[in-house]
């Protein structure tokens, strides 16, 4: 069983082909998990038995590397690139239009909302001492009434829209994702 | 599962294990282990990969007076994970028919 230094010593011994970049990269990559793993409560030893043999990783590691060229190439990153641009773009301003008319509505009412009870107040106060007769005072109350409602819809269009607006921004991007997707597939 | 299946897998897994936030090697295995086996030898090919393809960029920030290297998904990253959702559909279809009675 090995040590944190020795396995580190091996390692970088091992990591002969790759470039100076690449062995430090790979050695602080094993050396920051070991750690990691000391700093949770695990055994050193046992830890970096579990890691495997040094020849092992670096067989892995290079097997792959010939790997990553490959998809690299086979996939066009400049198209995909634009794609992602395109999708986003689309997105977002399909979902800045969903935001901006939900919250407006959401604002609307709150502002008639309120008015409403401001207004009823102030002629109720403005008559105030005359005789008023119950019709009046009953559409009084009933302007009260709506002016609450319309605020607290207001509000709760509010909260609904803060709360569902992450959710909603990824469910438009899926969409339209899938919508340019399907143009894609069709040319 | 055959070794190709789960090679393409991981990379999801690891991608979507950093869709909440951020995070560096010891954790991501510790949170993906539940759901697939992965060893901390398979993990640095893997997050090279993803970094290669854009899908994950890396900083360094301190942590217990040591540099540690974190990984963050980038908008490509997270495109790809959108894409896994019309994947699904299709892939459904063809384990759908493959379990299927000889296809009936």
């Amino acid at each position: 069983m090995m040590n944190k230094y020795e396995f580190l010593y091996k390692l970088d011994k091992a990591l002969g082909g790759f470039s100076p970049k690449e062995k430090t990269e790979i050695v602080h990559y094993y050396d920051e998990l070991i750690q990691d793993a000391l700093d949770s409560g695990e055994n050193e030893l046992a830890f970096i038995d579990r890691l495997g043999s040094v020849e092992t990783i670096v067989r892995t590691i290079k097997k792959d590397g010939g790997f990553v060229t490959n998809v690299k190439q086979k996939q066009n990153f400049q198209l995909r690139k634009v794609f992602d641009l395109t999708v986003r773009i689309l997105g977002y301003g399909l979902f800045a239009i969903v935001v901006i008319t939900i919250g407006s509505i959401a604002f609307s009412f709150v502002v008639s909302g309120i008015s409403i009870i401001v207004v009823s107040i102030g002629r109720y106060l403005v008559s105030y001492g005359t005789a008023l007769t119950s019709a009046t005072l009953m559409m009084y109350g009933g302007n009260l009434l709506l002016g609450a409602g319309l605020t607290l819809a207001g509000f709760l269009g509010f909260k609904w829209l803060i709360k569902t607006a992450r959710g909603l921004s990824e469910k438009i991007l899926e969409f339209v994702d899938k919508i340019v997707k399907r143009i894609g597939e069709n040319k | 599962m055959d070794a190709q299946l789960k090679k393409g897998f991981l990379e999801l897994l690891v991608l979507a294990s950093l869709k909440a936030a951020a995070s560096y090697g010891y954790k991501i295995i510790q949170d993906v282990s539940g759901i697939i086996d992965i060893s901390e030898s398979t993990l640095y090919p893997i997050l090279k990969r993803l970094e290669q393809q854009e899908y994950v960029e890396t900083y360094t920030e301190e942590y217990n007076s040591r540099l540690r290297r974190y990984y963050r998904i980038t908008p490509l990253g997270k495109l790809k994970l959108r894409e896994c959702r019309a994947d699904f559909d299709e892939t459904k279809k063809i384990y759908d028919y493959i379990l299927s009675e000889g296809g009936k």
